[in-house]
């Protein structure tokens, strides 16, 4: 559905964000994009929805090229983004004004989404609301679009902690087999248990990109009391509760996906990553 | 292109913007009647300007959205094609923001004229009442939505103070045009003519633009309207967010 080829950009023509990024997602996932301050995730989501062209290589919708930014195409992708901006408009009024343009949005769904978020029966303008309600009001409206591909930027920045456990309740029963969903974050943690898929950005390249069950499959998380002798270590981190790993699973043991040791462990090996989840 | 996606940006547009056009009406509706109270309801041009400016100045303001990162990509993003979105624009700026300042003068001057009639009840209406809202020509009509294509253009190049951005334009272009033209016809005078008898009267001094005569400024007009409106589609196509 979605399907980066090659793509090569850089906002200086000397320096170069991406040197040939691949990725491509199905339908299905709740993808994670990973990657350290800078390493161009919310760029990368750009190219992807045609905001940036990328200079060379191609970004694809449906086998469209993303830069055409058709009605159509825009009107199967719902970008939320970190930085967000709303229009002087009321709740409704923003609805009434934006929703005709999603063939599938859904009315019952918003109002739902909203009173789970208790921005139900807030009066006034959108724009005069805090950071954090702000957001809860077009993470609303970004859901009940139901369009195949939502793009979420750091949707839990500004977000109290109440609302980040709403959040990942609606996100939960949200995803289903005809929609993608791409969640980039640095705050892991917040978001771990609603991933199934992750995809790591580093130093202008996709060094992972990989459903869940996969991972796990491959490399063992685990936690003991002393560094393990078994099998190949990634990474390594000493604790006060014990010392965690990330290390090839020879013996297919299950584990419980860590994002954050994921990432550090990915980011150290990016070869090896690389080879492995290719 | 489709029809229902350019009513659905209409629509959006109306939800957004309905309040701050109603008070900017309102605002120009009491200006008028003050003005043409305290002047003369039926002294013309100094409204006549105001109108045209009016005309010209809202246009630039249709492309606020492209200034910032945050709300251009928001821009970007809504479900319909570059054209759409560019003939959406050209629908509020030759027909809404027209009509819409041209009533309102209407408006102006009718209350401007009533309450001047209060002060001098020998005052008499007449349609010349009118005259500041209404273009006199067809080549009025023609310059003014020439002059809304140009000012639709540098809305879309000029992402931030586009209508300051246009006069220092026009006034950099006509200098030096102008500059230019004195300087050929100075040199092409002294060529021709005998020393110390170079004169304005020998230079044709009518425009082509005002005298409304010939086909030539209607072409150059409905080219330019032409150009501004393709450039606006095609800068609209390549902007990024």
């Amino acid at each position: 559905m979605i399907k980066l080829e090659n793509v090569q950009f850089g906002y200086d023509a000397n320096r170069m964000l991406f040197n040939g990024v691949s990725w491509q997602l199905e339908a299905g996932h709740l993808y994670g994009l990973l990657g350290r301050n800078g390493a161009g995730k919310t760029t990368l989501l750009k190219i992807m929805t045609g905001l940036l062209f990328p200079q060379a290589g191609n970004a694809l919708i449906d086998g469209q090229p993303a830069l055409k930014r058709s009605a159509t195409q825009l009107s199967d992708v719902y970008f939320l983004q970190e930085e967000i901006y709303v229009p002087h408009l009321k709740i409704k009024q923003f609805e009434a004004a934006f929703a005709p343009f999603y063939p599938n949005f859904s009315h019952e769904q918003f109002m739902e989404y909203l009173a789970e978020m208790e921005m139900d029966n807030m009066p006034g303008f959108i724009d005069k609301f805090s950071h954090g309600q702000k957001k809860k009001v077009m993470i609303a409206f970004a859901l009940a679009t139901n369009v195949p591909l939502l793009i979420m930027d750091e949707p839990t920045n500004g977000l109290d902690i109440p609302s980040k456990s709403i959040f990942r309740k609606i996100m939960a029963s949200y995803a289903d087999e005809q929609k993608t969903v791409i969640i980039s974050t640095h705050q892991v943690r917040d978001l771990h248990s609603l991933i199934d898929a992750v995809s790591i950005l580093d130093n202008g390249r996709m060094i992972l990109n990989a459903p869940g069950d996969v991972i796990t499959d491959k490399l063992l998380f685990d936690v003991d009391n002393q560094k393990s002798q078994e099998g190949k270590v990634f990474y390594t981190e000493e604790t006060p509760r014990g010392v965690y790993q990330v290390k090839e699973n020879i013996n297919h043991i299950d584990s419980a996906l860590d994002l954050e040791l994921l990432f550090n462990a990915a980011v150290q090996n990016k070869k090896e990553f690389t080879e492995m989840f290719q | 292109m489709n029809i229902n996606n350019i009513t659905k940006l209409l629509k959006a547009y109306f939800y957004e913007n309905w309040q701050n056009d109603l008070i900017f009406n309102f605002v120009i509706i009491l200006a008028i009647a003050l003005f043409s109270m305290l002047m003369s309801p039926f002294d013309t041009g100094v409204t006549s300007f105001a109108a045209v400016i009016l005309m010209v100045y809202y246009p630039c303001r249709l492309f606020s959205k492209l200034q910032s990162p945050s709300s251009r990509m928001h821009y970007l993003m809504i479900p319909a094609t570059n054209a759409e979105k560019v003939v959406t624009g050209m629908l509020l700026a030759n027909i809404y923001y027209v009509f819409g300042i041209a009533l309102s003068f209407v408006i102006g001057l009718l209350l401007g004229f009533g309450l001047a009639k209060i002060f001098n009840p020998d005052l008499m209406f007449t349609s010349d009442l009118f005259k500041s809202a209404f273009p006199s020509s067809w080549m009025s009509v023609l310059l003014l939505y020439t002059s809304i294509a140009i000012a639709f253009f540098a809305a879309i190049y000029f992402r931030k103070s586009p209508f300051w951005k246009l006069l220092l334009t026009g006034f950099v272009v006509s200098t030096v045009l102008g500059l230019i033209t004195t300087v050929t016809v100075w040199l092409n005078a002294k060529a021709v003519l005998p020393a110390g008898s170079f004169s304005r009267n020998y230079i044709k001094t009518e425009s082509y633009i005002t005298s409304g005569k010939d086909w030539f400024p209607y072409v150059l007009c409905c080219i330019t309207i032409v150009y501004c409106y393709a450039m606006s589609f095609l800068r609209m196509r390549e902007t990024e967010a």
